[in-house]
């Protein structure tokens, strides 16, 4: 009865350690996506700045291409 | 043992027995007392303990193009801060923060010097200024998180976009509009929090409002929405003009590819810019449309039946009286047909054509197109511009409104007026969000097309159509808008401005306006080319129509819009595409026939009428179905054959 008992008492302390060690890593992971998310935010904009098309036309035109004449350009079906 | 020692053993055991009886009692009373009596405050007081709640920054929705691309997107950016009172060396603290940041020394010292315990030094500053100033380690001085618009096209469809202000909320365009919908929810999260302060369990975040945020996606083509703002730019600044307006819509659903004005401003800094300058000219500013209502004037006059483009008009040799007032054409002109009035942009002529319309009719038309209401874009400052009523109009004024004068309109309806001649006859209402989505991307709004009201029956817009296309042919006025390997309709227009010290037209100052679509069968966009005050040369078709060209030739190609006609001649074969002789025909049987191109590709086609020394004009695209002169035609006497092209279901 007394091993049962203490048994119990042990296993209930245990688990709440767990579940507050668990806590403080939940907690951890949550900023830490939090920051990705930003992150991502912010990488997004970086990407529409390099994809405007001031910066695209910029690029393009300095490898030395041209705008194409509309006999040059076929569509595929 | 004696009796009273047994007696006395009792005693001491109820005594022992009611001091834990009345520690229990007290223990379970004091517990009642706490878990039920008190339990809502004491409860309060421990979750005001251990809990912590974050507020997070408020999100605002991003706005996409057509495409996907984002034109306005907020990120979380860093703001430094000062608490003047924590800070010993002021003078020391303002010379370094001045090194890292764009502001004085001088202003971030009287920042410092103010009795306040919160001052802004500097906000929504780049992450590498923000660890520069950390790594500083300045006493006194935070950094604090917040929210900042960017618009990363820059002043790519800034005058729609618009911007919002330094508390995240929408000021102008469409920020301004869909405020309610792209500002998000003020969110919590709720962390407990140990002894130490450290978190260990946070719940979801937890919306206390119950809207949520939504993105928009716009009917805007970043690309062509690019090129328009670029030609138009090229355009004022050659022709020195004032200001001008780009318009690329799409005439079968009234979206709208691209609004662009010069001068532009970049919505990122827009206070660098004077408001003057955030203004959508193309609904807020009207004008008068001089020539380009002739298209009107025209579909109407059709459509009532009074004249027939064969109608002939006495041109009085290019001067008119009526009343007073004297009426100029550029040139002489004799007598010209309806067509040529319109081709030629005769005012007389248009002047005639209208006295037997009647004003009644053609204001009643001119409401029917649009003019003198307005559009009902979903944008904030529309214009509905002017048209005098039938009633409070003079014969002069009557007269002249003809041709353009005396009434106003504004960029978007002289647009989607003349969308309505390429799609048949019907007046659809322009838009520019093209649906709303949640967090997750999902649709949660749609808009559709949505049309008006019929103007015209689609035969008279044909008629006016054809017309129309003669306008950019070399008789016409505006053959510099023309775009090779498509066919092209529009109208020209130069309106006299009115001087506003005289109070009259001035002879100095024009608009200079193109309104045309592209491709004439099957249109895919309207565009409309306005350029105020162009110095110089300021007819609308030097001046406006070969921007509606370059914008017209951008926006094909990137729609995939395949050329309705190509000229063999223009097509550069490379030499090894050439194997045989140009000048050997293709024999079929005994005798010089054409070949059957059915079945065949475009490339093949265009090889065989190059080695046959035949001009090809091609229809469509994918493979050939069908051919003129059809196959087995003696080739004699043939100079040109159209072959039709589908594409392989």
């Amino acid at each position: 009865m007394l091993v049962l008992f203490m048994g119990s008492g042990i296993g209930y302390v245990w688990s709440n350690y767990e579940g507050t060690q668990i806590g403080f890593d939940l907690s951890r992971l949550q900023q830490k996506e939090l920051t990705l998310k930003d992150l991502n935010q912010k990488l997004k904009v970086e990407l529409a700045l390099l994809k405007s098309p001031q910066n695209m036309e910029a690029a393009a035109r300095a490898l030395g291409l041209k705008d194409p004449l509309p006999e040059q350009i076929i569509s595929l079906p | 043992m004696k009796v009273e020692d047994k007696k006395w053993i009792r005693i001491r055991i109820y005594l022992v027995a009611i001091f834990f009886l009345c520690g229990l009692t007290t223990i379970l009373l004091r517990a009642l007392q706490l878990q039920v009596f008190e339990r809502e405050k004491l409860d309060a007081i421990a979750r005001a303990g251990y809990n912590d709640v974050v507020k997070l920054l408020p999100k605002r929705g991003t706005i996409y193009d057509r495409e996907g691309h984002e034109l306005a997107v907020s990120v979380e950016v860093d703001s430094i801060y000062a608490n003047p009172k924590l800070i010993e060396d002021k003078v020391k603290t303002a010379s370094q923060l001045a090194l890292h940041l764009n502001v004085s020394q001088n202003s971030i010292l009287s920042l410092l010097k103010k009795n306040s315990p919160f001052v802004w030094i500097d906000r929504r500053l780049s992450p590498e200024k923000i660890r520069q100033i950390k790594a500083l380690g300045l006493n006194g001085v935070g950094f604090t998180t917040e929210s900042r618009r960017y618009y990363p096209g820059m002043d790519i469809a800034g005058h729609l976009l618009g911007f919002v202000g330094d508390d995240n909320q929408g000021l102008e365009g469409l920020e301004k509009k869909y405020d309610d919908v792209l500002s998000g929810p003020q969110r919590t999260l709720i962390q407990m929090v140990d002894r130490l302060g450290r978190p260990f369990f946070i719940s979801n975040p937890d919306s206390g409002n119950n809207h949520d945020l939504y993105n928009l996606t716009l009917t805007i083509d970043k690309d062509i929405q690019y090129k328009a703002q670029q030609a138009l730019e090229e355009v004022v600044q050659k022709t020195k003009g004032k200001s001008g307006q780009c318009l690329v819509m799409d005439p079968v659903t009234g979206e709208m590819l691209a609004m662009a004005v010069v001068p532009s401003f970049n919505p990122n800094i827009f206070r660098e810019y004077s408001p003057d300058q955030w203004r959508n000219r193309t609904i807020a500013d009207c004008y008068e449309p001089g020539s380009a209502i002739k298209a009107f004037l025209l579909a109407a006059a059709l459509d009532k039946n009074v004249v027939a483009p064969s109608t002939k008009f006495y041109c009085e040799d290019g001067e008119y009286k009526i009343a007073t007032h004297q009426i100029h054409d550029t040139k002489k002109y004799g007598t010209l047909s309806v067509s040529d009035i319109v081709i030629l942009s005769s005012n007389i002529g248009a002047l005639k054509i209208g006295q037997v319309l009647g004003y009644s009719n053609y204001y009643e038309y001119l409401k029917r197109f649009g003019f003198g209401d307005r559009t009902g874009i979903e944008l904030i400052g529309e214009r509905q511009g002017t048209i005098r009523s039938p009633e409070a109009i003079n014969l002069i004024d009557q007269s002249t409104i003809f041709f353009g004068q005396g009434m106003s309109v504004t960029s978007l309806q002289l647009a989607n007026a003349m969308a309505a001649i390429a799609n048949g006859g019907k007046l659809m209402r322009p838009y520019v969000v093209k649906a709303m989505t949640d967090e997750s991307g999902r649709v949660v709004k749609e808009f559709h097309p949505q049309m008006i009201r019929r103007v015209l029956s689609e035969e008279i817009s044909h008629k006016v159509t054809s017309i129309l296309e003669d306008v950019v042919s070399e008789r016409g006025t505006a053959p510099l808008a023309a775009i090779t390997g498509y066919r092209v309709a529009g109208k020209t227009g130069t309106a006299q401005k009115i001087d506003p010290l005289t109070k009259g037209y001035s002879d100095e100052d024009y608009v200079a306006i193109f309104v045309g679509f592209v491709p004439v069968k099957n249109p895919r966009m309207v565009i409309l080319v306005m350029i105020d005050e162009p110095k110089g040369i300021v007819y609308g078709g030097i001046v406006a129509g070969p921007v509606f060209r370059e914008v017209g030739k951008w926006a094909l190609n990137s729609l995939r819009v395949n050329p309705e006609i190509r000229l063999v001649e223009t097509i550069k074969e490379s030499p090894q595409d050439n194997i045989e002789s140009p000048d050997k025909p293709i024999l079929i049987g005994e005798a010089n026939l054409l070949p059957d191109f059915r079945g065949k590709t475009m490339r093949e086609v265009l090889k065989k009428g190059n080695q046959l020394g035949l001009d090809v004009l091609i229809d469509g695209s994918g493979m050939a179905i069908s051919q003129e002169p059809d196959a087995g035609s003696s080739l004699e006497g043939i100079k040109t054959i159209k072959v039709s092209f589908r594409p392989p279901a």
